[in-house]
């Protein structure tokens, strides 16, 4: 198992002299195969592709006509000049990465929306035609439709800038994601006369939680102050509700009074965070 | 308040006094072009906003003139019989219309229900594969469907059970299944050089119109070793890829390794395979069931591979060389960060990538479900695409060495294929 094993590759080479020593007795069914369909070359160093940013604008001309020209940018030195680097692959780059970038800087939220990254096919671009707009078939509306419209604007429309491109297309965008907020609002009002009902939200079944964690609590709570009480009563010894209302010296109407100013219970009671006189 | 009226009477506009304290003059201000234009000097939200609204909603039936306590006069008496009989035939209709809609709701539009009531109905998660979640789905669809339908779904399994003809795989295919990821690009083997598109975001990106056309050159050998009979054994030892190893392996009439390539299985298989069963079948893949008992009692040299496809290239490694060893032709996966010497036909594709996986076995697959169907459809024809010289010579020794009764040259058809 050396670094480079060139065995698999020389299997028909091998084959063909085992036959002519007698090694083996009869070809084996892939030797002809092999002979057809020969192993592609493996191994072999050639100049990486090379990935240069080409920019496509068109130019009216001083005659009234427009031309549309391919400019290329000049292609960035490499990282390393060492002759190693010679044969590494390049970064690709597009011009969209640029207004991507933009985009996504001016509006982050748009990568908080809920998008499908999967593709079942690969031709879902297939028919997609931006000088149309920004909306196309098969493509839901996002933050790349903004960029590719822009990208057409910019590859189509006479001596346009950037940043009209850019305006042009996130006023699309904006109107469209308008439409689109009122036709949900819209739907959500007429399910809900129509009957429907919704999915209970997610503050509903935290609240259901919440509430649950109080009672909980509470039941706790009252029955720690019972026992504070259990306990004070059998180290004081019981006392009759008279003369509890007579040490308080109040009209004590409310036996609950008593506890009211018992220290222990006020404690216990302050501990737990809630008014005795809930109790 | 004076100082309000003495702005109204001198017909000026300006704002009395504010809560918010100012500065230079804490206590009251006069209005100026100064105090009007200055933002410290305008009405505080804290001051008392009067109450601008009209009581009651105008579709409400009490309105203004209602909050008048004014007795009605005789003159006024008739107006308001007249506002109080329209008021009763107003709500008499009400009453009429809501009844309607609620008779046609009921009729047509069954009751109603919630969606976690539907939900209870369902079997619980955790499912056990993808198609009972996906059947789960399409029942809970049933129970909810309103007349709509869901297009241009992705079911993983479809890759699997209905893979592409290898002519049929498109580019737009092997991008939407991921074939162009690599690995990122300090793990590289720089081996893969020429396979590789270029670098995004960090990571390698495999060139799709090579992997297509080394795609098709492997599909080719496929085909023709299984037009030729021979043994073809799909090695994929990850977890993701027992299915697609097995559906790859029934459907071109080969033969699979799921969970771990046990080493010396060729460099040793006279002792790990030596109980394999093994069957001597005819042209037309019927088993000759006079081999049965020699090949039980004799000793026999173990079958070995044609041809061997390798799904996960990096971690067999072993397997390869005992291959490159024993002279068998491979094909494999060949990720970015995976030697491409350690196979005979390299196919440059994600090999991490559960649908690419299936993608580029299961097109492996339909060449070898096409090169059995011609074989097949040979031996209908009373032809044989390959030499039986070799196993009739193999069955004819074994048959000395058990000085059994074998009859060699069978009439029902020429012994050719040993199944492992």
């Amino acid at each position: 198992m050396g670094r480079i094993n060139l065995t698999p590759l020389r299997v028909r080479k091998r084959a063909l002299a085992d036959l002519q020593a007698n090694r083996i007795p009869t070809p084996p069914v892939w030797l002809e195969v092999l002979a057809d369909v020969p192993p592609a070359q493996i191994l072999t160093r050639q100049q990486p592709q090379q990935h240069p940013l080409v920019q496509v604008r068109t130019k009216s001309l001083p005659d009234g006509k427009t031309e549309q020209v391919a400019i290329a940018a000049p292609t960035r030195k490499p990282k390393s000049s060492k002759r190693s680097r010679m044969f590494a692959p390049v970064e690709i780059t597009y011009e969209e990465d640029q207004l991507r970038k933009q985009f996504f800087q001016d509006h982050p939220w748009e990568l908080a929306r809920p998008r499908t990254v999967l593709e079942t096919t690969g031709d879902q671009h297939k028919n997609s035609d931006y000088s149309k707009g920004l909306q196309q078939p098969t493509v839901p509306l996002s933050g790349e439709s903004v960029v590719q419209r822009q990208l057409h604007l910019l590859q189509t429309v006479p001596d346009i800038t950037t940043d009209q491109a850019y305006d042009i297309a996130r006023r699309e965008f904006y109107t469209l994601r308008r439409q689109e907020a009122t036709r949900r609002r819209i739907a959500k009002e007429e399910a809900l006369h129509m009957g429907a009902q919704p999915e209970r939200s997610i503050l509903h079944w935290s609240m259901q939680i919440e509430n649950k964690h109080y009672n909980d609590w509470e039941q706790w709570s009252k029955s720690q102050v019972m026992e504070q009480i259990q306990r004070s009563a059998a180290f004081s010894g019981a006392v009759a509700p008279e003369a509890e209302q007579k040490m308080l010296g109040g009209d004590g109407q409310d036996p609950r009074g008593a506890r009211r100013a018992d220290p222990f219970v006020a404690e216990a009671a302050s501990r737990a965070g809630i008014m005795t006189g809930t109790l | 308040m004076i100082l309000r009226q003495t702005i109204v009477r001198h017909g000026r506009t300006a704002i009395s006094r504010s809560t918010k304290r100012i500065r230079s003059s804490p206590c009251r201000c006069y209005a100026t072009d100064y105090s009007i234009n200055n933002q410290q000097h305008r009405q505080s939200e804290q001051d008392h906003q009067p109450i601008r609204s009209i009581p009651g909603h105008p579709d409400e039936r009490s309105s203004l003139l209602d909050a008048i306590g004014h007795q009605g006069t005789p003159a006024t008496a008739p107006i308001e019989d007249s506002v109080s009989s329209s008021a009763q035939d107003l709500d008499s209709l009400r009453g009429q219309v809501l009844s309607y809609v609620a008779a046609q709701n009921a009729s047509a539009i069954p009751s109603p229900k919630s969606y976690h009531e539907l939900q209870n109905k369902l079997p619980p998660a955790p499912y056990e594969n993808p198609q009972a979640l996906y059947e789960a789905r399409e029942a809970f669809h049933q129970l909810t469907s309103g007349g709509t339908t869901t297009t241009d779904v992705y079911y993983p399994w479809t890759i699997i059970q209905n893979p592409p003809q290898p002519a049929e795989v498109t580019l737009p295919m092997l991008l939407a299944n991921q074939c162009h990821l690599g690995h990122a690009t300090a793990l590289w083997h720089p081996g893969n050089s020429s396979y590789i598109y270029g670098i995004r975001d960090g990571i390698h990106i495999i060139s799709l119109d090579l992997t297509l056309s080394y795609l098709r050159r492997a599909a080719r050998v496929v085909q023709e070793v299984a037009r030729r009979g021979g043994i073809i054994l799909f090695v994929g030892t990850r977890k993701q890829m027992r299915d697609v190893v097995v559906n790859s392996a029934r459907r071109a009439g080969g033969y699979h390794i799921f969970n771990r390539w046990i080493p010396g299985s060729l460099t040793n298989g006279q002792q790990i395979l030596d109980r394999c069963a093994v069957k001597v079948v005819n042209a037309q893949d019927q088993e000759l069931e006079q081999y049965r008992a020699p090949l039980q009692s004799a000793s026999r040299t173990v079958l070995r591979p044609d041809l061997v496809v390798c799904l996960n290239t990096l971690e067999n490694e072993v397997c390869l060389h005992e291959c490159g060893l024993y002279n068998v032709p491979t094909i494999g996966i060949v990720d970015t960060d995976v030697n491409p010497s350690w196979v005979t036909y390299p196919i440059p594709a994600n090999d991490d990538s559960p649908r690419s996986v299936a993608l580029i076995s299961g097109a492996l697959a339909r060449a070898g479900e096409t090169g059995q169907t011609l074989r097949r459809q040979a031996a209908e024809d009373g032809k044989t695409t390959y030499s039986t010289t070799g196993v009739q010579r193999y069955l004819q020794g074994m048959g000395e060495i058990a000085s059994l009764n074998v009859q060699e040259k069978s009439k029902e058809g020429k012994p050719d294929k040993d199944f492992d």
